[in-house]
């Protein structure tokens, strides 16, 4: 019963990764880019949260929702002059965003975390015989699972997720037939940010505090785990940031209490494992050539 | 079949980087005209329709479509204007079905209009493309995925087709196809503009055929010069010229827009 419980949860942060990760996998599709300042999108609503403690939830929500995607747009905006350089270039770029954010986070909130109270109840838990299980944890379930079934639908039901499906593929060529690629890019970081806002609101239950650091440590584990599940492609993207989510959580459990800081280490390691024996990703077929 | 000029290339100069691609190059395409480009390897043929399309940007002269110019437009912008290009090597969506491929055609259509009729009339040209609409496109034959790609140039309506090689890499009864499927087409008052190696069948089909190399227009053919080896033989390689000297330079002339290339 104790390892279904262990399941359980590892889900839960399994799919608040994979939304991080799938929000990672729409960028990289559409403009070949790695946004390192993803994570910044999750510190800022998480700020926005902190400075309006108190206010109504139904204030609140949209207004965090409108911080984070008016902030990806702003990055998209920046990111755009340099769609042409060198892939290193914009790296460094995204790196340098991030890092900007984090400083003047600092500057004006301090390294000190602060609280941001949301959803409280949430956090709350019900027993079903031996399993107690948090409401956050169905939430998240829920929302993760209806989130990226969203999108699922939305790059194969619609026309522009179609386009950005073909600007992912081929850029030049979907250009040349016509595509707005502006549009599709901007689009992408739009979804990336509803994304990141919903994951936001479900990481605070588990971590009610916000630093400077708080986006970046998410990232960078669902970073990895898009990494691990291959990133040329948007579904075993999504699953790597859902595989190191939930081996994150289960290996906590897993592990004595004593053990815990080797969290990290135990993670990493069977990350390096991963990589070597599967280095075009875990989640990743054997790429098809088919030139004729 | 000539009118006033659809679509007018003025004095075009083409550069990659300090490699000059294109010198000066001035062709006019009437409405319904089918123009050839042959010419060697590193010519400078892809370069021009790249250039059309707004893929590569020129450095001096202009290119004219009814009348207004091109100058600054984005690919996206040209294509919706109705000039549509069929790539070289096909560069269709491998892994999108045939179906989204189609419908990707229809992004640069200007209104949804006739989308039906021009469907069919799709369909009609190319058969397979119907038969194996709901198929992942990359798991086609190579010629099947040719016939894909004109067809989802056709279905955004253009003015102006412009075809780079369609017949590169195709068994002999495909390339038939194809050029029967041109034949319908230029018959559908469109303009083509078709780049080839294969001289003799483009000059033959073409109303007007021109050859490039070295960046530069050496001739124009119509199409009753096709038999005549020794005017292509001489405008490809200039009349003095013996022929493995100029091979060689085509060769390096590719090598240097492959340099300059691929960053872009």
């Amino acid at each position: 019963m104790r390892y279904v419980q262990y399941f359980i949860d590892a889900v839960a942060l399994g799919s608040l990764y994979s939304l991080v990760a799938l929000g990672i996998g729409l960028i990289f599709g559409v403009m070949r880019l790695i946004n390192l300042a993803q994570g910044e999108l999750l510190m800022v609503g998480g700020y926005t949260l902190f400075a309006t403690n108190g206010w109504s939830v139904f204030v609140r929500v949209p207004l965090v929702l409108l911080v984070i995607v008016g902030l990806a747009l702003l990055m998209e905006r920046a990111f755009r002059r340099l769609r042409s350089a060198a892939p290193a270039t914009m790296l460094v770029m995204t790196f340098a965003v991030s890092f900007l954010l984090r400083s003047i986070a600092q500057k004006r909130w301090s390294a000190q975390g602060k609280s941001m109270n949301i959803f409280s109840g949430l956090s709350h838990a019900f027993t079903v015989g031996q399993l107690r299980i948090r409401y956050v944890t169905l939430v998240s379930i829920a929302v993760g699972g209806v989130l990226l079934l969203g999108v699922n639908l939305f790059l194969n039901r619609t026309d522009i997720g179609l386009q950005m499906r073909a600007v992912a593929s081929d850029r030049r060529i979907a250009q040349a037939l016509g595509v707005r690629t502006n549009r599709v890019v901007v689009t992408a970081f739009a979804l990336s940010g509803v994304l990141a806002t919903a994951a936001l609101l479900l990481f605070v239950p588990q971590r009610p505090t916000v630093t400077p650091d708080f986006g970046l440590q998410i990232a960078i584990v669902a970073l990895i785990g898009v990494v691990v599940g291959g990133m040329d492609r948007l579904a075993p993207a999504t699953f790597g940031g859902f595989s190191i989510g939930f081996a994150n959580s289960m290996v906590f459990s897993l592990l004595p209490t004593g053990q815990r800081v080797f969290l990290d280490s135990v993670l990493y390691g069977l990350v390096i494992i991963v990589l070597l024996l599967r280095p075009q990703g875990l989640f990743q077929r054997e790429r098809q050539t088919t030139r004729v | 079949m000539t009118g006033p000029a659809r679509l007018e290339l003025d004095g075009l100069h083409v550069r990659y980087g300090s490699v000059p691609a294109l010198h000066g190059i001035s062709i006019g395409v009437s409405g319904g005209e089918v123009v050839g480009i042959v010419g060697p390897n590193g010519a400078g043929k892809t370069t021009l329709l790249s250039a059309i399309m707004g893929m590569v940007s020129w450095s001096g002269g202009d290119i004219r479509f009814r009348g207004r110019s091109l100058t600054r437009c984005t690919p996206d912008q040209v294509a919706r204007q109705g000039i549509a290009l069929v790539p070289e090597g096909r560069q269709i969506f491998g892994d999108l079905t045939v179906d989204e491929n189609l419908r990707l055609g229809m992004v640069a259509r200007r209104g949804r209009d006739g989308v039906h009729a021009d469907l069919e009339v799709v369909f009609g040209l190319f058969p397979i493309v119907h038969e194996y609409r709901h198929r992942t496109a990359g798991l086609l034959s190579g010629g099947q995925q040719q016939q894909l790609a004109i067809a989802r140039a056709l279905i955004a309506s253009p003015d102006v087709l412009l075809l780079d090689e369609p017949s590169l890499g195709l068994a002999p009864a495909m390339i038939d196809i194809v050029f029967a499927s041109l034949d319908v087409i230029r018959h559908s008052g469109r303009s083509i503009v078709i780049v080839e190696q294969r001289a003799q069948r483009t000059i033959a089909f073409a109303d007007r055929t021109f050859v490039l190399a070295g960046g530069r227009i050496r001739a124009e053919l119509g199409s009753t010069d096709a038999g005549h080896a020794d005017l292509l033989r001489t405008s490809y390689f200039g009349p003095e010229a013996a022929a493995p000297e100029p091979v060689r330079r085509g060769v390096e002339a590719r090598r240097a827009k492959r340099n300059h290339q691929t960053p872009a």
